[in-house]
């Protein structure tokens, strides 16, 4: 398959349970260059546990400058009393075009507290909001710190109360999917998650092709798998495009067709 | 040459069961080969605590699907260690006199319970091997469900009965270390999504000569599953020794009469 893919779902930095190899952004974009992978959009896994992300995210954003192919993530905590300036920081100051939430690891719910004004605000200024439901399995995580996977039916309810709002969920099982796309166009999926006998046969027969990413959740995940399993998936060359890069873009483009 | 040495029928699916098992095996192999697998090696459709007429009835089911092929299609005989000792040897010779290659094991009875003691000789006696169910588990946890460490013991008191020992990603590190002094021990790369670095680990504090390809099918697409081979950072001879020749040297099966 001769597709190009635009990777949704990719992370820079360490991660205490694992060995990351790719520890410099040359490497990183090397690595997935030589996938297949022309643009990947790119958080720090930093900004999971420390204490203020604007840290770890501002030298992702200056490391990553270099790199065209790369579109920087900025990891924002609804929780935190900077959220506001962090994000007009990021958004004015670095140019970021996309925001990460982690609901589970920072400890609020997707359908009350700080998160409606978030999504008001991501909603009107046109950012995409990437919600990541989990970067582990959950039955695999280190006995003192265990985090569930962030609840599917608060990501269908946030999608129904802000039907303006792009919303782009990373690491999905196939059934959250399914769950969180049914009568939602405002949100997507990556597959990177996604993994049984026919997979992309099971994610088509309950979400729209528009409505699927390619995601590799590079580094947690090695790329080649997710590359195999769209190339390897029973489907038709234009779904398989936009699965591979033509939805991404759309995303992306609605987030910078109008002005802020 | 791929031979994918963890496997099970589509338990998952009602109707197909419905098929006779001959079907069954062409459909699964037909799938397979779509993926650039030859082989593939049954582990039965496994349900939990089985008596002794479910257990006649799963082996039974792949009796079936191996002896409709049976240069392609290799498998092993489901036991219940709680079932009565006379029963379980006898369905070992039954099994194996069908054409069967080992037993499978899952989270009926603990690894380091002595009613699996029987079982471990009488598979040593026949030049047999066990495939063994693993899982370092923080949330969901079977009741009797074994993990590396239960395995480690097992191979301790049995060090004349091959043991494979399944879910590489699910025993971890902490699961290669385990084994790693216990050279009747082989594992396979099954289990959870292909999280990164461990097959490169395993291969590194086991040898290449005691890492096994296995894809979890159906629950697991045979492409992701791939893809944690051929997305490693391995040599060739790693990479051929993982994909074909351990599986063949553990099946018993002459690798050139393979490949012709």
């Amino acid at each position: 398959m001769s597709c190009k893919f635009t990777d949704t779902n990719v992370s820079f930095g360490t991660w205490p349970w694992m060995d990351f190899s790719l520890t410099t952004p040359a490497s990183l974009v090397a690595q997935l260059e030589s996938e297949g992978i022309q643009q990947a959009w790119i958080s720090a896994s930093e900004s999971i546990l420390f204490p203020d992300p604007d840290i770890p995210d501002e030298r992702l954003f200056s490391a990553f400058a270099p790199h065209p192919s790369v579109i920087p993530v900025k990891t924002l905590n609804p929780v935190l009393g900077n959220w506001r300036e962090s994000l007009e920081l990021a958004v004015s100051g670095w140019g970021a075009r996309l925001v990460k939430v982690y609901p589970n690891y920072h400890r609020y719910s997707l359908i009350d507290g700080p998160m409606g004004e978030l999504a008001t605000t991501l909603a009107a200024r046109r950012i995409p909001l990437l919600i990541q439901m989990r970067v582990e399995d959950e039955r695999n995580q280190y006995p003192l710190m265990k985090v569930s996977g962030v609840p599917a039916h608060e990501v269908a309810t946030l999608a129904a109360i802000h039907p303006r709002l792009s919303i782009v969920v990373l690491s999905a099982y196939l059934s959250e999917i399914a769950v969180m796309t049914a009568g939602h166009n405002n949100v997507h999926a990556d597959i990177s998650f996604a993994d049984s006998r026919d997979t992309l046969g099971h994610l088509l027969a309950a979400t729209p092709p528009d409505n699927l990413l390619f995601g590799s959740h590079t580094p947690f995940l090695y790329t080649r798998s997710a590359v195999m399993k769209l190339a390897a998936g029973k489907i038709d060359a234009e779904p398989r495009r936009k699965i591979a890069s033509g939805n991404a873009e759309r995303v992306l483009a609605g987030a910078t067709k109008l002005p802020y | 040459m791929i031979i994918d040495i963890h496997t099970h029928p589509r338990w998952e699916d009602d109707e197909f069961l419905k098929h006779p098992a001959p079907e069954q095996a062409d459909s699964m192999l037909a799938t397979a080969a779509r993926h650039g697998i030859d082989s593939v090696c049954l582990l039965g459709r496994f349900y939990p605590y089985p008596d002794e007429e479910g257990i006649r009835a799963i082996n039974d089911a792949t009796i079936g699907m191996v002896q409709r092929c049976p240069e392609r299609v290799f498998g092993l005989a489901f036991l219940n260690p709680a079932l009565e000792p006379d029963f379980l040897v006898g369905e070992i010779d039954r099994c194996l006199e069908a054409g069967l290659s080992g037993v499978k094991l899952e989270y009926e009875v603990n690894a380091r319970d002595a009613r699996l003691d029987l079982i471990m000789e009488t598979v040593a006696a026949r030049d047999a091997f066990v495939l063994h169910h693993s899982w370092y588990k923080t949330v969901q946890k079977a009741f009797q469900e074994s993990d590396p460490s239960d395995i480690a013991c097992l191979a301790a008191r049995h060090p004349r009965t091959r043991i494979l020992m399944a879910h590489l990603t699910a025993g971890g590190m902490r699961g290669v270390l385990d084994i790693q002094k216990h050279h009747n021990v082989s594992i396979d790369t099954s289990g959870s999504q292909p999280f990164s670095g461990l097959v490169e680990y395993a291969v590194n504090k086991l040898g290449s000569e005691r890492v096994l390809f296995g894809s979890d099918y159906p629950i697991r697409d045979f492409a992701s599953q791939l893809g944690r081979i051929e997305g490693a950072k391995l040599t060739d001879l790693e990479r051929s020794r993982i994909l074909s020749e351990n599986a063949a040297r553990m099946l018993k099966i002459p690798i050139p009469s393979l490949r012709s």
